[in-house]
């Protein structure tokens, strides 16, 4: 068998990442749960795709069976293609996806003090990466640990490469995990809730890095996160998941602008914002349910107050205008009643 | 004018580090180090700041969880630090807390109505058939049915752990709650049904709460005034609408504009920015002000003496008493 060839895809090629319809089932003694189930979505070449939504929606699965990082059993591909410049992961030998997994692909896990080794200091475990991806002869790669911990603006990186995890901050520790994962040159970077553990001036700071990185680099991004700040930060193109499904995406702005799932709406409503003064969140009702027990039909209807009968009744994810997606019957109805609303407050407020 | 509810003086927490040959105590954590504030009836002080600033420690010394070093606690007009045991207890009873984590915060083997209503039987305020209807209102108050009073902590969600930890502080029918971090173990939806509930408890019963939290969205949306924690020392104080509006400390202007705010077209070069990311440890703290490594304004004003020799006092800004800053230069 010859192997696709590896290369950068032409403009307007086929996208670097290509998800379609991805079922990753875990076999539980309670029955099947479907963690993820029926996702697709594609990432072009420099940009960022953030996949947002609540615990258990099935986000971090998403992006562990991109890099079949899921232990079967009890975790199984119902279905699903993963196409990653040119070829299916799924169909990938151990080989291949060895080759592939910090190499052509970096990860970044949310605890960056459970993810690095204790026992190793951080230049082994970075050097490590660099060994097994790029075949540089051993004195060369200590320059390279440096190289790349500069990169990710490691004070003092001398002294740093001979640390161990436990010597550092969370937020140089979040930083020597990335110079990780930039190490080898990824073209897609996957991010898991990488700013999660740490406070939120270190964020910021990591927020940029990544940034500047992906100008200067041109890798693309898919960012997991269940902060809509953070999502606003860094993303092109956001996915809203939904107890394993993606039930609304596309640009960020339209997205953040016109929202019309009733559980992005939901989403946007109770969040308190620092720009802002609510008199009262909105909060949804109810809470997500069991992955072994996911309704029929649409998944939020339980818990949603726009909810009739044909929602009973499977919703696909279908387009509305150029680039934006929504899974819901009703949403077009929902968008006329908030317009009415709001031009009745306008109206209000003037009178 | 009203005496306030809760004074704090002067409140100082520092943990003895042990190290060496017969564990001597060679040094000490500053974690609180004269922390000074009043908290009106009925109103809602936010106490912000980043990991390890010393805002929990605040709250538990507060409720004697841990002993404070030294300062003054005043609640309802007597100072707590220096009650008998019996006078303390029965103190406790107007003083409660909601603690951060759900999941650790409720003993696995008690059921729900042994929970919500131990303090009831320790205070020997309610029994058998008067007990549990006293849980099931208390249940029903937070959004629970009374028939889950049966079962245990891990037959609910976090957020419904959550409205028991609510439940079970608000049983003795306290005046102040400390609520350290509600919501921080939670999702957004549900962390929204918190937010409300504690609001709309407030409102009928009149409760004050110091609102512990990183968080700086919940605590603008809960809270009337709010003091920012940095190493063990409030650097500012204001009413929530002043520090938002017009943040003075340097430390406040760089947390804030740290935030990502959830709007694409407000993405923005950050305005104010540490100059260093590395928060020096609480044990050897720098002299002065404990900013100046990280301060932007220090940088900016051509790194001046006095703000590594003197520890800037917390003092009103220009003609906004009470608008507090502990800054030599943020007052002007």
């Amino acid at each position: 068998m010859t192997l696709p060839v590896l290369q950068a895809p032409l403009e307007n090629g086929p996208p670097l990442l290509d998800v379609r319809d991805l079922r990753t089932y875990f076999h539980t003694d309670a029955g099947d749960a479907k963690a993820v189930d029926g996702v697709s979505f594609s990432i072009e070449q420099g940009k960022t795709l953030a996949v947002v939504g609540e615990s258990g929606c099935g986000k971090t699965v998403t992006a562990l069976s991109i890099l079949q990082l899921i232990p079967r059993p009890p975790g199984e591909f119902i279905s699903g293609e993963i196409h990653f410049a040119g070829r299916d992961l799924l169909k990938s030998s151990r080989a291949e996806l060895r080759a592939l997994r910090g190499g052509r692909i970096g990860m970044i896990f949310q605890e960056p003090g459970t993810s690095l080794n204790p026992v190793f200091t951080i230049g082994a475990q970075i050097g490590e990466a660099i060994a097994l991806h790029r075949k540089l002869p051993r004195s060369q790669i200590r320059e390279e640990v440096l190289r790349s911990l500069r990169a990710v603006e490691v004070n003092d990186p001398a002294r740093r490469i001979d640390q161990y995890p436990h010597e550092m901050s969370g937020g140089m520790k979040q930083r020597a995990m990335i110079a990780m994962a930039l190490s080898c040159n990824p073209q897609l970077l996957i991010a898991d809730e990488p700013t999660t553990a740490v406070d939120v001036t270190i964020q910021a700071r990591i927020l940029q890095l990544l940034k500047s990185i992906q100008a200067e680099k041109g890798m693309a991004i898919l960012l997991i996160t269940h902060d809509l700040g953070v999502v606003a930060e860094l993303a092109d193109d956001v996915a809203v998941m939904y107890a394993g499904k993606i039930i609304e995406k596309g640009p960020v702005q339209d997205v953040f602008d016109h929202p019309r799932h009733p559980y992005t709406l939901g989403l946007f409503a109770s969040l308190p914002r620092i720009d802002q003064k609510k008199s009262r969140l909105e909060s949804i009702e109810g809470s997500v349910p069991a992955a072994t027990q996911f309704p029929d039909g649409c998944r939020f209807r339980e818990r949603c107050r726009w909810a009739a009968p044909q929602c009973a009744a499977e919703q696909p994810l279908l387009p509305f205008g150029d680039q934006h997606f929504v899974a819901c019957w009703k949403h077009e109805e929902i968008a006329r009643e908030r317009a009415a609303v709001v031009e009745l407050k306008n109206g209000a407020s003037e009178g | 004018m009203t005496h306030p509810l809760l004074v704090v003086r002067d409140l100082k927490k520092h943990f003895p580090v042990r190290a060496g040959l017969f564990s001597r105590v060679r040094e000490y954590v500053k974690a609180v180090d004269g922390v000074t504030f009043s908290l009106e009836a009925g109103k809602t002080l936010g106490l912000v700041g980043e990991s390890g600033c010393g805002k929990t420690t605040v709250g538990r010394t507060i409720l004697q969880l841990i002993p404070p070093t030294s300062g003054v606690v005043e609640f309802e007009g007597d100072d707590v630090l220096r009650l008998d045991r019996r006078r303390l207890r029965e103190k406790r009873r107007r003083m409660q807390i909601v603690f951060q984590d759900p999941y650790g915060s409720l003993n696995p083997r008690m059921t729900v109505q042994q929970i919500v209503g131990e303090s009831l039987q320790v205070h020997d305020i309610a029994r058998g058939r008067a007990l549990r209807e006293e849980v099931a209102r208390l249940l029903l108050q937070v959004g629970l049915r009374p028939e889950v009073m049966n079962r245990y902590p891990h037959e609910f969600s976090g957020g419904q752990r959550q409205r028991i930890g609510v439940a079970r502080a608000i049983a003795l029918k306290p005046a102040f709650v400390v609520c350290d971090e509600p919501t921080s173990a939670l999702d957004v939806s549900i962390r929204a049904q918190i937010i409300n509930l504690l609001q709309d408890l407030q409102a009928a019963r009149g409760l004050s709460y110091l609102m512990i939290s990183h968080d700086l969205g919940v605590v603008r949306h809960i809270a009337s005034a709010v003091a920012v924690m940095y190493l063990g020392k409030i650097v500012e104080q204001a009413p929530t609408e002043t520090l938002y509006g017009n943040p003075r400390h340097p430390y406040t202007q760089v947390l804030l504009s740290a935030i990502p705010i959830a709007n694409p077209r407000l993405r923005k070069p950050r305005l104010a920015q540490a100059t260093d990311d590395s928060v020096p440890s609480p044990i050897h703290l720098p002299g002065g002000c404990p900013f100046h490594p990280r301060c932007p304004l220090y940088a900016a004003k051509g790194k001046p003496a006095e703000c590594v020799t003197q520890m800037p006092e917390l003092a009103p800004v220009a003609s906004q008493p009470e608008h507090l800053v502990r800054c030599h230069f943020a007052r002007e």
